[in-house]
């Protein structure tokens, strides 16, 4: 089996980490790009492809196949942001995202949907944005699902999606099959941990070679903290260099000077910058708008084994209720299912003892079902908004209220009717206050009496966008269509936190989609 | 999934004195119900010279606060024979202190004050109910202070009771020791033959 990034260290790929590079390092190139995830791969496959000398910076350590060994702990330790620590500063919503070389798409579970059209129509309607109506985007998205093979998955379902999918069918929702970025995938279902045979087509296996390929150099294992301005240009940008872990920070720093840069850090990591930048924020926009699809999940006993950890994690997804009370109206969820591997099992049960290990002895039995909110198309679903703390490190302020109360135990009632439509013999809503459920009439009158309450729902996020958004109107926006800073003529942002509102649908399309639109147009401004 | 941060910024300078306050109203004390269904008697887990150099986040007296944890978190998955009880908590132990190190400054400065606090003995007793070494208090006290931490109305404390249980859960159903039992896969035999990350030592 040939790993393609052993392959192509080998053939002399310039790639650096940090604590090996002496304090007060410079580099130098056309365009630095910080963050080497979903939107700044896809940036640095567009600008080497144009010939311009790019430098890509990551925080995270580089870690490709041969250190994804499916192993629960090391992976979530060492390949999410905060060791999968990250939440809401109240604590009330666990946030998931990459901090790796590749960031979340080298930990994604690879469903893929182009961004839905009455997103497009939202924003081109109410945020203003150019370009973005479905058949402009249709060509981009095109190039990018040929480029990463994305193709609707033809494997079955694994037991964990075919509740979904039986549950579904039972009571007249519709229920459609997802399609995957994959290439050979051996359906094993540790996409989380980092897929173990290259299968999977995230950027550490696609965008990030090409862009290798072609004299771009990676740096790892450095923490961007702050740009350095002259007048409105970015003069330099530095670096604090973490260990060979990126755990520890070595009190070494890298200076970067570029002609133009590209923040890519993804939700919460570009606000950061910008704000530990002190940038100029002239109307008040930055890092609000921050959206999360915040999940509740429902764990129900099947009757027969589901083994919910074995084979492509999700493959099944109902729209049902997305977009039922209108773009506008009510909070809207879409459904999926989660993988349930045993440790995360484990910890979303907020339980011990006895009572947690009767759950895990169920584990093969296990269906883990979710349902992400739609947020940001309403006026009181404003999103989060990203600070500060003293340590300079960013913290998300995201205020749960009876708008998105209101959705999530529609969603919890709507996902306990479906897994006891499949057949489920318990359902438990991951609630502090629920219990097992043994029929579908219990479960409706007890979860109507659950408080909706903060710390008490266990909820989660894994697609965290906003808080850079775009619009042509910059007294309501941080950059324009384009991704290009609204105050700072060389800057452009590029990844999932320029969305104006969430995405309704799992976003690395959205995101792949749209930087390659802007940063071709970038590519051609530059050269 | 993970929900184990621990105290949120907000409730940071105040922890002591939320702590204080609030152990009025939250009647701690053996007499709430035994949930844990473990043994009583503690492991008692004293720390040798030898296995300092194996931590890089726990101190001695974290071992022994985690090692006292451990069982409760457990409960009857936790072994019944002693010798496999020891085996047990030293396989978790290195687990925890890597999950704990890779946290990231801002937690790991958030559980080390936690920890420090839960080290003094009046602080503990006056949050935990726990007046004894962590290595004497029985199963059921510490039980009866994660159920009151759930319930409580200080989210100090819902938070401090998620990050036990999910750090402490987490790493001990993700051990293969205890998840293949379980029916849990993992790396099966034909993967370790077939992939090259397997074969290399
Ligand atoms: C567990 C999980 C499962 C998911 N599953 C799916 C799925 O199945 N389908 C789907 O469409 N989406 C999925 N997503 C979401 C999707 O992967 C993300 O939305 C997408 O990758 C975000 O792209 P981005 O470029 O905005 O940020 P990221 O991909 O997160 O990349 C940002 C990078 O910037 C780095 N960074 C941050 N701050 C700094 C700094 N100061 N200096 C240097 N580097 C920095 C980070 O370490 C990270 O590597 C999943 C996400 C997670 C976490
Ligand atoms: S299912 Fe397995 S082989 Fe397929 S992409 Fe995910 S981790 Fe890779």
């Amino acid at each position: 089996m040939k790993d393609i990034f052993a392959q192509g260290l080998e053939k002399g790929w310039k790639v650096l980490a940090a604590h090996e590079q002496p304090d007060s390092t410079t580099l130098e190139a056309d365009v630095a790009i910080v963050g080497s995830g979903a939107g700044g791969a896809t940036a640095a496959e567009f600008l080497s492809k144009a010939g311009l000398r790019v430098l890509l910076i990551e925080e995270g350590k580089l870690r490709y196949q041969k250190h994804f060994k499916m192993d629960e702990l090391d992976a979530f330790s060492s390949l999410y942001q905060e060791g999968t620590a990250r939440k809401t500063s109240d604590g009330a919503i666990a946030i998931y995202q990459g901090r790796t070389v590749g960031g979340s798409t080298t930990v994604n579970w690879t469903s893929t949907f182009r961004t839905p059209e009455q997103t497009l129509a939202h924003w081109t309607e109410t945020h203003g944005l150019n370009g973005f109506s479905k058949e402009q985007m249709a060509p981009w998205f095109e190039e990018r699902e040929r480029a990463l093979n994305m193709q609707k998955w033809l494997v079955p379902p694994n037991g964990n999606n075919s509740v979904l999918k039986k549950g579904c069918e039972a009571l007249g929702y519709s229920a459609e099959v997802m399609v995957r970025n994959v290439n050979g995938c051996w359906d094993l279902g540790y996409c989380g941990f980092g897929c173990p045979t290259n299968a999977k087509q995230s950027m550490l296996v696609t965008s990030i070679p090409s862009a290798l390929d072609r004299q771009a150099v990676l740096l790892s294992g450095a923490r961007v903290e702050r740009f350095h301005f002259k007048a409105d240009q970015i003069q330099t940008l530095e670096c604090s260099a973490l260990d060979a872990d990126a755990n520890l920070l070595t009190g070494s720093k890298i200076h970067v000077r570029a002609r133009h840069f590209v923040l890519a850090a993804g939700a919460i990591g570009s606000p950061a910058v910008l704000l530990r930048s002190e940038a100029p924020d002239p109307y008040d926009t930055l890092g609000k708008r921050t959206f999360l699809h915040p999940v509740n999940s429902t764990t129900a006993t099947m009757t027969e084994p589901v083994k919910g950890y074995e084979g492509a994690p999700q493959s099944v997804y109902s729209d049902e209720f997305l977009w039922r009370d209108g773009v506008a109206g009510a909070a809207g969820f879409k459904l999926e299912v989660a993988p349930v591997h045993p440790g995360s099992l484990a910890a979303q049960e907020a339980s011990y003892g006895n009572r947690l290990a009767q759950r895990m002895r169920e584990l093969p039995y296990t269906n883990s079902m979710i349902a992400l909110q739609r947020d940001g198309f309403h006026e009181e679903s404003p999103g989060g908004q990203v600070k500060l703390r003293d340590d300079g490190s960013p913290v998300l302020d995201y205020e749960l209220n009876d708008y998105v109360w209101e959705g999530l135990r529609k969603a919890y009632l709507t996902m306990t009717e479906i897994q006891f439509a499949a057949g489920a013999r318990t359902v438990s809503p991951v609630h502090h206050d629920a219990r097992d459920y043994s029929s579908w009439a219990e479960a409706r009158s007890e979860i109507a009496k659950l408080p909706m309450a903060e710390l008490r729902a266990g909820l989660f996020s894994a697609h965290v966008m906003g808080g850079c958004v775009m619009g042509e109107d910059p007294r309501r926006s941080v950059v324009n269509s384009l991704g290009e800073h609204h105050q700072l003529p060389n800057l452009s942002i590029l990844d999932g936190s320029t969305f104006p509102t969430s995405i309704g649908a799992n976003p690395q399309l959205s995101i792949y989609g749209m930087v390659a639109m802007q940063a071709s147009a970038l590519a051609k401004k530059l050269t | 999934m993970m929900r184990s941060s621990p105290v949120s910024k907000s409730s940071r300078r105040s922890f002591l004195k939320a702590g204080l306050m609030g152990s009025a109203a939250l009647s701690f004390g053996s007499a709430l119900s035994v949930i844990s269904g473990c043994s009583s008697k503690p492991v008692s887990y004293p720390l040798n010279a030898s296995d300092k150099a194996v931590y890089r986040f726990l101190n001695k007296e974290d071992v022994s606060m985690v090692a006292a944890l451990i069982p409760v978190i457990a409960g009857d998955s936790f072994p019944a024979a002693p010798e496999q009880q020891r085996s047990a908590i030293d396989q978790t132990l290195p687990r925890i202190d890597l999950f704990l190190y890779r946290l990231g400054d801002f937690n790991r400065k958030e559980i080390r004050q936690l920890f420090d606090l839960l080290h003094m003995r009046v602080a503990r007793g006056l949050t935990t109910g726990v007046w004894q070494d962590w290595s004497e208090a029985p199963a059921e006290d510490i039980a009866a202070f994660m159920q009151s931490w759930k319930h409580s109305s200080l989210a100090l404390f819902n938070n401090a009771h998620n990050a036990f249980t999910d750090i402490i859960g987490f790493a001990w159903y993700s051990n293969p020791d205890v998840s293949g039992p379980l029916g849990y896969s993992g790396v099966t035999d034909t993967l370790r033959a077939a992939l090259p990350q397997f074969q290399q030592t």
